[in-house]
């Protein structure tokens, strides 16, 4: 393949072959996120069962399940989320497929260390890693540290690779910061109704804002983990605690929170689809965006509330930027998605029904995270299986959802065909019913004042632990099943007049 | 706040929130209508929508600032030295009752959480134990007894077993 | 051609302020004015290779080359910045000197690669790589504003001054309650870790306080961090009576 000259061609049409190229590239992220994905369920709900008792392991184990458990899955969402989001880019501007794959490689990479770290490493430290922890009292080797920072730094600079790729493609593409963010657009919307130009469409602000941010959250990441593995190699470099927790909150936060925003293209593609409708750029979009753009880098301080030592000045705008992230969502994105199904005769099949689903949980987990972070509130929150609950609603009945609804959507247009009702049903009911069961236990046991990552937990949190692997193996046997259906459709015939 | 109104609240937010969203999905879903004509009264009241989401979220706002757990904390009340370390926490054995006192409190290793839970199990105040820093939670106990404290910022292997007390008397 | 000229200016001014600040001789820099004074190198070393970017030939060929470029550089530049107080680099003047001019050179390089790879990216990553400078200011070799050392200190220095005293299994019973409980029971007999209770059968004295001085992990090393060498010994010395 010849080198592609961005900034020459960056209108030139993609064709027939380009496509399929974007569409594999797509379909190989989306398969390796989801299979990430699964195994990491597998691991969740081994440590929800431990906590009920069904199962003992040495906590230990029960703790370096858990730091697996916890960057496996972001790193999933992400994976499979930039995947998707790479080739909607790709229909509207040129981008070199190598790159994708060079980032794919430091996914992969990253994934592998990390897995070394804990098989056989038992690194146990958690994402947060919260300095000095990774290094003092430690029950698993030194090199198990090492690797396990080595490993977050290739999933960093994979990301990196992916945000710069698509920022330097749209930036080519729209003429600029400001045409990509749409601010050209919405201070000069008559100067582009009579030049007839489009503003970008609302999947590619999803691309600008993760490209944005991304980048942003990266450095943060990187800064506190090179830090950490200078301080790996020299134990004599001092590095403020306090300053560490902020970089990788900082960094976790944006990162969690971009999965849900590059997931949400798959809802602004596909429910146009399923509904026969159109859904275009509009100046409250492109602006709702914006607050995005800004929010998602700043609310993180949320998770130093109980940090007093923290300049009192940032708490208070951790709140504010907490209840202003989610205006967004629910007064442009979730509402145009309800205005696009309400009364548009559509069909619930698999991939509409997720895609609809996915935009309820988004508002339930967004909920619980605003209430969350309401500083008298978190007093008695923070760091309770509360915590886990709002980002697991968050992330298994938005995120997840999404990308499921996305790939159904996809595979229902290629062969024109969808599932049947009883099989629809038998999916929906085990999928909702069973994160129904598994995520309420989480919020009860909060409320009740359960502590979060506890091998063994106080009352009343083993009996809800029994509720909730109960409600998590229902919840695998519909994605099973839901898995089995997904290949059975991507089997079948390619219809004739195939969209997507 | 305690957690089980929070609890209370939540719920009922979450199922406000499916019921609309089923309704708005499902209403007419069996008369289609074009686009424009959904579009037109969905804009119109979108502007209100805004607007209330807004206000909801200014007012719920300015109730929480004044129960902000920061602030003055080192000048008032008497203070208690709190030091967490791998895997237990040196803290005073009595606290008196209906008076303010401030903990301050530290780590001598890695971070910890200092979580008071009351006599009958319930959380009620708690704040990060950070080394190099010192923080400082102020409260008022009114109920007597025994109070137990965990650890909730995670610190390692015996970080569910990592407790301690006092009494307040 | 006018650009250029430009270019090479901001490129002298670039490595004379790289190199000027490591001729400090005997005046030693706050870590944080160091990581700040990185930073404006970076700055002028990103601004410089912008420049050149402006006034340079399209690349050619394949761009991956130059993307990873721009990615990894700022990466490289973070491990230069090494805390100049223990950096083994700041040993020797001319080391120093070299590690600024890297720093230049990596500075120099995100920014010309990233613009060589598609424009607007070299900005970004220049901003990024700034940012990092920036953050490191705050707290990489930076020592805290340490208020509590003496207050996390104080137990260990009491224990200290009795030090080198006959085994006192009383006191052992306090420190154990403090520290060992919590996973070996507060009667010993066991939890999350294993119970001690006739653990005397297994270690003597000698090989218990070996053990509490060098724990093999889960368990966590305590000493000479937390306990001092007599709590070790009265510690020990309790979990012998333990019967």
């Amino acid at each position: 393949m010849s080198a592609i000259s961005i900034e020459a061609d960056a209108f030139a049409p993609a064709t027939a072959a380009d496509l399929r190229v974007a569409r594999r590239i797509m379909w190989t992220y989306i398969s390796t996120g989801l299979a990430i994905f699964f195994l990491m369920m597998l691991l969740g709900i081994a440590m929800r069962a431990e906590q009920a008792g069904w199962v003992t392991f040495d906590p230990g184990w029960f703790y370096a399940l858990l730091s697996l458990h916890g960057v496996g899955m972001i790193t999933a969402m992400a994976i499979a989320g930039l995947g998707t989001l790479w080739y909607l880019v790709r229909r509207e501007t040129p981008l070199d497929p190598r790159i994708a794959y060079l980032a794919y490689g430091f996914f992969v990479a990253g994934a592998l260390c990390v897995i070394i770290a804990v098989f056989p490493g038992k690194f146990g430290s958690l994402w947060t890693m919260l300095y000095p922890l990774p290094f003092v009292g430690t029950y698993w080797p030194s090199w198990a540290t090492g690797v396990w920072l080595v490993g977050n730094a290739l999933v960093m600079t994979g990301f990196m690779v992916w945000c710069a790729q698509i920022l330097g493609a749209l930036i080519a593409r729209f003429g600029g910061i400001l045409g990509m963010l749409g601010i050209g657009y919405v201070f000069n919307i008559r100067g582009y109704e009579e030049a007839h130009r489009e503003p970008p469409s609302p999947q590619m602000f999803a691309a600008a804002i993760t490209a944005i941010d991304g980048i942003i959250g990266s450095t943060f990441g990187l800064a506190a983990g090179i830090g950490m593995l200078v301080h790996w190699i020299d134990p004599s470099v001092a590095i403020d605690p306090l300053w560490a927790k902020n970089l990788i909150y900082q960094f976790g936060h944006t990162f969690a929170n971009l999965t849900m925003y590059m997931a949400v293209a798959g809802v602004y593609v596909g429910l146009p689809l399923c509904t026969k409708r159109e859904y275009h750029t509009s100046k409250p979009l492109a602006i709702a965006w914006w607050g995005t753009l800004l929010f998602v880098i700043i609310a993180y301080f949320h998770h130093l509330y109980m940090d007093f030592a923290q300049a009192e000045t940032v708490q208070f705008i951790g709140e504010i930027a907490s209840y202003l992230a989610a205006i967004p969502v629910v007064v442009v994105t979730v509402f145009s998605g309800a205005m696009l199904v309400h009364r548009s005769g559509m069909r619930w099949s698999l991939g509409s029904m997720f895609l609809y689903a996915g935009m309820i949980g988004w508002v339930v987990g967004g909920t619980a995270a605003v209430l969350d972070a309401t500083i008298p509130i978190n007093l008695d929150l923070h760091n309770t299986l509360w915590v886990p609950g709002h980002f697991h609603t968050y992330l298994l009945q938005g995120v997840l959802l999404f990308t499921m609804g996305w790939v159904f959507v996809t595979l229902e247009q290629r062969s024109a065909t969808i599932t049947s009702l009883a099989m629809r049903w038998l999916i929906g009911g085990t999928i909702f019913g069973g994160a129904a069961m598994f995520l309420l236990s989480f919020y009860i046991a909060g409320a009740n004042g359960v502590p979060r990552r506890y091998a063994v937990e106080p009352a009343p949190g083993p009996e809800l632990a029994t509720v909730a692997t109960i409600g998590a193996l229902i919840l695998l046997a519909g994605i099973i099943i839901a898995a089995i259906e997904a290949l059975r459709l991507a089997r079948l015939p390619k219809a004739q007049e195939a969209a997507a | 706040m305690s957690g089980l109104l929070v609890l209370e609240l939540f719920l009922a937010i979450a199922s406000a929130a499916v019921i609309v969203m089923l309704a708005v999905a499902l209403y007419g879903s069996n008369r289609p209508a074009p686009q424009s004509e959904v579009s037109a009264k969905g804009y119109a009241i979108r502007r209100y929508w805004f607007w209330t989401i807004l206000i909801v979220a200014a007012i719920g706002f300015a109730i929480s600032i004044p129960r902000f757990p920061y602030g003055s904390a080192q000048t008032i009340g008497k203070h208690y030295t709190i030091v967490a370390q791998q895997y237990s926490f040196a803290a005073p054995p009595t606290i008196p009752a209906d008076r303010p006192v401030v903990f301050d409190v530290t780590s001598r290793d890695v971070n910890h959480g200092f979580a008071i839970y009351d006599p009958d199990g319930k959380l009620v105040a708690q704040v990060q134990a950070m080394p190099d820093y010192i923080n400082h939670l102020p409260f008022t106990f009114h109920t007597r007894g025994h109070y137990t404290v965990r650890c909730l910022e995670y610190c390692g292997i015996a970080h569910a077993a990592m407790q301690g007390g006092f009494d307040v008397r | 051609m006018k650009s250029r000229t430009v270019a090479y200016i901001v490129l002298a001014v670039t490595i004379v302020f790289a190199i000027a600040p490591t001729y400090r001789g005997q005046i030693e820099l706050p870590v944080r004015v160091h990581h700040l004074l990185h930073a404006m190198v970076l700055v002028l070393a990103a601004f410089t290779g912008l420049l050149f970017a402006r006034s340079a030939a399209p690349a050619k060929g394949s761009r991956a080359f130059w993307l990873i470029v721009t990615i990894v550089a700022p990466m490289l530049a973070m491990f230069l910045m090494w805390p100049s107080n223990y950096s083994p680099l700041d040993r020797l003047p001319a080391a120093h000197t070299a590690e600024h001019l890297g720093l230049a050179l990596l500075g120099f390089l995100t920014a010309y690669a990233g613009q060589q790879y598609a424009t607007g990216v070299g900005v970004a990553m220049s901003l990024s790589l700034w940012a990092m400078a920036f953050l490191a200011a705050w707290g990489f070799g930076v020592s805290p504003p340490l208020q509590v050392q003496t207050a996390a200190a104080a137990p260990t220095a009491a224990a200290a001054a009795n030090a080198g005293t006959a085994p006192d299994p009383h006191h052992g019973q306090a420190v154990f309650s403090q520290n060992c409980a919590s996973c070996h029971g507060a009667q010993g007999q066991g939890g999350m870790g294993p119970r001690l209770i006739g653990e005397s059968s297994r270690k003597d004295l000698m090989q218990a306080e070996a053990w509490i001085e060098n724990p093999q992990p889960p368990m966590p090393k305590l000493y000479p961090g937390t306990l001092s060498a007599q709590d070790v010994r009265d510690v020990a010395a309790y979990v012998e009576t333990l019967k």
